[in-house]
This record gives C-alpha cells, structure tokens and sequence, in this order.
C-alpha cells in the first residue's frame, strides 16, 4: 500500500524517530487521513462533496432489525461485510446495534456470511 | 416480566399440518411453563442467503412471548428436538413489560393483522406455482429448476458428481 510504501526499510534506519511514529499509527488511523485527504482533494477538483448522514439519525422511526432484510443489505457489501462507518457514515450510536443486526442475520441466513448469498 | 422473541426456521417441504403441530407444541411448552403467549407470525418462505442441510429456501416463524427467562431453554430444546427445524434465534426484546394485558391486546391485533397477510401471500404464492406448473406443461422455456428435487442424499450426490 502506498502508506506503508514510504516507511521501506532504508527509510527507517536514517529516521528512527519517524519511524516509532508511523508504527504506533493504527491502521485506522491511517485509513482515516487518507479519506480525509481524498476529501480535500475532492473539494480542491471543484466537485461538490456530499456530507455524509447518518441514515438511522436521519430517520429517527426507521429501527434497526434483525428481520428487515432488505435496509441491512444497504449496510453489507457484496461480498457480505460490513460497510465501515467511515464509508456508509453511519455514527457510532446506530451503528453499533446495526452490527449486531447483521450477525444475528447472518445466523439466520438472511444475510450470507460470505459471498453474494443470492 | 421479559419479552422474548424466537424465530426459527422450518424446512420449506413441509406440510401445513406439519407447520400447526409445530406452533401446536411450541404453545404447549409455554403454557405448561406458565409463559404468556403474544403472537406467532408467519413469515412466510424465503431464500435462505446459504444452504443450510442443503435447503435453499426456508419457512420463517416468528413467535413473540413474555416470560421472567425459564421458558427460554426449553423452548429452544424443543425447537431443537424438532428435525424439521433448521435454526433458531431467541431474542430479548424488553426487558421489563409493565402492562401484561395492553401488550396482549396489542400483540393479537398484530397477530391477526399478520396472519390475515400470510394468508394473502400464501394465496399468491399457490397461483404463482400453478402459473409456473402450468408454464411448464406448455412446453415453454424450463423455468429454474427447483430447490431440492430428492430428500435422499444418494440421488442428490449422484447429481453432483
């Protein structure tokens, strides 16, 4: 990956201390400041940016069940995995619940574990 | 007292008999324990996201009752005792219900709101059948084929093979 391209291995003899930072950055970390760095950039290009909302904050009546098969699929990619807050823009609050959805879908083979499941 | 919500899968051969003997047992266990029963609802068959004991659709049921937490082992060993039972999930929904009786009512509103529907889409689901039966017998193009033609593993490993 392009992130761990620039720690290589020559890099980090001649900079240590630059080296003790980049590892205690957590993987997160650095997925985050790249999508933040996808937004500037996107912004910079002219292209409007679009704020991502919380779907279940938007629409406080919409609940979060296990049996509605059809709004979790929104929240599962094709190949069966969550979708990351950080891309649906779910917050925490609603997101944590809308995991435990999803496994117990998944339990009843509403959604697949793996795979496209249909 | 605690509501708790079950929902099973039943193997989509089954016979309508077959289906009311389940709910007939699963009632039995929760009056014999004492459990207040709201609802069971039909949800009807669906396509099952993975084959489980090589199904690929499965009657889904959904049975909500209230209870302090005793009647949950013992629905979920009768559920498992039941072959034709696929998988099951029991769920807290509240924890505490305050007016037994207003959730009674509430739930057999429900109730009959959603049999009435399943009814409807069972009704459905029979013409949707007959059209394809029917389809078929023309001699039209081969519709896809169905979920599980054989229950016995030899000739479906034949096929595989």
């Amino acid at each position: 990956m392009s992130g761990m391209g620039m720690g290589g291995p020559g890099y980090d003899r001649d900079h240590d201390r630059d080296h003790d930072r980049e590892d205690s950055q957590s993987v997160k970390s650095r997925l985050r400041a790249r999508a933040r760095k996808k937004a500037r950039r996107q912004k910079k290009k002219g292209g409007f940016l679009r704020r991502k909302v919380c779907r279940y904050c938007a629409d406080p009546a919409l609940p979060i069940d296990y049996k509605d098969q059809k709004t979790l699929r929104l929240f599962v990619s094709e190949t069966g995995k969550m979708i990351p807050r950080r891309i649906s823009g779910n917050c925490a609050r609603h997101q944590r619940p809308l995991a435990i959805a999803i496994k117990r879908a998944r339990l009843l083979a509403m959604l697949p574990f793996t795979g496209q499941g249909l | 007292m605690r509501e708790f919500e079950t929902t099973f899968i039943v193997q989509p051969e089954i016979s309508d008999e077959g289906l009311q003997a389940i709910r007939a047992r699963l009632d039995g266990v929760l009056e014999r324990h004492g459990a207040v029963r709201l609802m069971c609802d039909d949800l009807g068959r669906k396509r099952l996201a993975y084959e489980i004991r090589r199904f690929q659709k499965g009657h889904y049921l959904e049975l909500h009752y209230l209870d302090g937490g005793p009647v949950v082992p013992e629905i979920e060993r009768a559920l498992r005792l039941d072959d034709s039972v696929l998988r099951f999930l029991t769920v807290q929904v509240s924890r505490h219900v305050e007016d037994i009786e207003k959730r009674k009512a509430e739930a057999a509103a429900l109730e009959e709101e959603r049999a009435r529907k399943a009814a409807e889409r069972a009704a459905r689901e029979v013409e949707e059948e007959a059209a394809r039966a029917a389809q078929e017998a023309r001699g039209d193009e081969p519709p896809r084929e169905p979920d599980r033609e054989d229950d016995s593993d030899s000739a479906d490993a034949d096929e595989e093979e």
